[in-house]
């Protein structure tokens, strides 16, 4: 497998508070690479470096083998798409205008809309499940079906690599799955798909990698059998595992509060 | 039928949309209309086919139109006062309108105004100046130039305060803007309250603050047209970058737009409009807030189709509400910004609760 996405070294400092330190990852063509982590580990601030918003303190990332300092915004945006957590609007565009927004870096200023660019659309909508809602505007739509609208304004984009925060947040069950197989089914296609994300279960079903990360730092990289383990849960999450084999054998995770007082909670607000 | 074919003719209907094209065959016909009725009603009978004889005239080529039976009178009122007029307002209206749009989209919030970056109180600032030290009198164009000039003056300083590390986050420059605002109206209120005695002065003032129209002259027209007219033309070129402001920052950027380029070119544009409108028409509220927003309810937020229909829309509101600002108790005026009010905010509480009812309902 090619690495579509490479970060060297890459560190964060925010008001003098480290955010990112040294990390350095390579995420794959052909691959589902899933950032998990506590609150606060720096998965949301990973993927805005990772996608080129956010500018490195040190350390750089490169995209198909090019530092993103030498790529014009578009020209990342044609080959990278990012969904961020927040994709609130409050302006009653339609699913279908929305979708098709995700076209915008393939076209020039005064170009419109061509036959590739409507199959493109037409395929996201399609993908996401999207098609009886296409001319309902998002003001009518519930949270899952906004979170599936701007999923499918990645995927319009036909981009080489796809990062998604928190990609199944505010969605029900079904389309949690849905949406963690589509993300499968586009890393099978070729594409370089990330998803910061908290469901471990899930993602140790559905991930062919997994970056752990920990109070800005990578603390461990590999295949979810080898880094999804009740040790990691303990040091990192803060609280007890028990990994059980499902009947169709798949791994399930039951937790279980840690014993100790977890993190950022101070002990006196747990005395009555 | 393929995709696309289906994709076409379902996009073809969205509920509580028109078409553009119908919003056009409306909106055409009626900015026709009141301009036409802008020039021939006024406080001068004037029969129609004087004032099509004295348009002739002046806009043909000599010799193509009958002078025959027009008053020196008669070219005066159309051609000196009325025309100017109904031009300045349809240039004001459609540039309030427009830097409303985009203010809005900046803001991503459908209730921001044109003058939120502190563009409105500069301009109010450098036009009390004027009036205070009597520069007014000097010349037909010392008073918009100034305010324009202030305008802009203010927009650097909100925006010079808001910037840090070469980023300007919105909340910030919203709220500088704001403070800015609020400084630099006392201090006009502060020039207003010291000039009261000069009971003329303090007159002028007052009504330039309240807006209005009268006495403009073709000065004014060549004034402001050139700015509103780049200006609209800046914001149909930015209108798929306005498209995607409205998902956030974030998503702007992450679908290859340059953000803080594209809110630098968009601030300025908004600047522009509504320096050059303010400047020729004194303070005129509502426009900038209830026309987007009235258009945006009709063909959707869409920048493309928005922003010209925006700008027929202000132009028409606007020439119509000095029609009847200066019809409604002749002699005598009521101001224009009294009278945008008076029919802006109830035409846009019921397009609120309509819209309101039907998401709820």
């Amino acid at each position: 497998m090619s690495v579509a996405l490479a970060s060297r070294g890459v560190s964060i400092t925010r008001g003098g508070r480290a955010i990112l330190d040294d990390i350095t990852a390579a995420i794959p063509s052909g691959a589902l690479t899933a950032i998990v982590g506590p609150n606060g580990s720096g998965k949301s601030t990973l993927l805005r470096v990772l996608a080129g918003l956010w500018r490195p303190s040190r350390g750089s990332v490169s995209l198909e083998g090019t530092p993103l300092e030498r790529m014009a915004r578009r020209e990342i945006a044609r080959r990278l798409a990012f969904l961020p957590q927040d994709t609130r609007c409050d302006f009653a565009f339609t699913v279908a205008e929305l979708v098709a927004m995700g076209r915008h870096p393939h076209r020039g200023r005064f170009e419109s809309e061509q036959d590739r660019d409507r199959r493109a659309i037409e395929s996201a909508i399609v993908v996401c499940g999207l098609d009886h809602l296409r001319t309902r505007t998002v003001d009518r739509l519930s949270g899952g079906e906004r979170r599936r609208v701007a999923i499918a304004r990645c995927l319009a984009a036909e981009p080489h690599v796809v990062l998604l925060d928190e990609p199944t947040a505010h969605l029900d069950l079904e389309h949690a799955l849905t949406v963690l197989e589509l993300c499968r089914a586009l890393a099978e296609s070729g594409c370089a798909v990330v998803v910061a994300t908290h469901d471990l279960s899930a993602i140790s079903r559905a991930a062919t990698r997994v970056i752990v990360l920990s109070e800005g730092r990578v603390v461990a990289n590999g295949s979810p059998d080898e880094v999804l383990t009740a040790q990691v849960c303990r040091d990192v999450f803060a609280v007890e595992a028990e990994i059980v084999s499902t009947s169709s054998g798949q791994p399930a995770f039951v937790f279980t509060k840690h014993t100790e007082v977890p993190r950022g909670l101070a002990s006196e607000r747990l005395v009555p | 039928m393929t995709p696309v074919a289906v994709s076409a003719r379902r996009a073809a209907s969205v509920h509580g949309r028109i078409p553009p094209m119908a919003f056009y065959a409306v909106i055409l016909p009626l900015l026709a209309i009141a301009a036409t009725a802008g020039v021939v009603i006024g406080s001068t009978p004037l029969k129609w086919s004087t004032v099509v004889q004295v348009l002739a005239c002046k806009m043909l080529p000599n010799g193509w139109a009958d002078p025959s039976g027009l008053t020196r009178a008669d070219e005066a009122i159309v051609w000196l006062i009325r025309m100017p007029r109904v031009i300045v307002a349809a240039v004001v209206g459609a540039g309030l309108a427009t830097a409303g749009v985009v203010m809005q989209s900046l803001f991503r919030n459908p209730l921001a105004e044109p003058g939120l970056t502190g563009v409105g109180p500069g301009a109010v600032l450098g036009a009390v100046v004027v009036f205070v030290t009597g520069w007014s009198t000097a010349s037909v164009v010392a008073l918009p130039l100034t305010a324009i000039v202030s305008a802009f003056m203010a927009l650097f300083l909100v925006y010079g305060i808001a910037t840090c590390g070469g980023a300007t986050p919105m909340t910030t420059l919203l709220l500088t803007g704001i403070a800015v605002g609020a400084f630099l109206t006392a201090i006009s209120s502060l020039l207003l309250s010291l000039n009261v005695v000069a009971w003329q002065v303090a007159q002028e003032i007052v009504f330039w603050m309240m807006g209005g129209l009268d006495s403009r002259t073709w000065a004014h027209v060549w004034l402001s047209a050139p700015f509103v007219a780049i200006g609209l033309v800046a914001a149909l070129l930015q209108s798929s970058k306005l498209d995607l402001l409205l998902l956030g920052e974030e998503s702007a950027a992450a679908l290859g737009v340059d953000v803080e380029a594209a809110k630098r070119l968009l601030v300025v544009t908004s600047a522009l409009l509504t320096g050059a409108s303010v400047a020729v028409a004194g303070m005129v509220g509502f426009v900038g807030l209830i026309v987007p927003h009235a258009v945006r309810l009709l063909l959707g937020p869409g920048h493309r189709t928005l922003l010209p229909a925006t700008a027929l829309a202000g132009s028409t509101f606007l020439i119509a509400c000095d029609l009847a600002a200066r019809t409604a108790r002749p002699p005598a005026e009521i101001r224009l910004g009294v009278v945008t009010a008076l029919c802006g905010a109830p035409f846009f509480l019921v397009l609120l609760l309509r819209r309101f009812r039907e998401v709820h309902e």
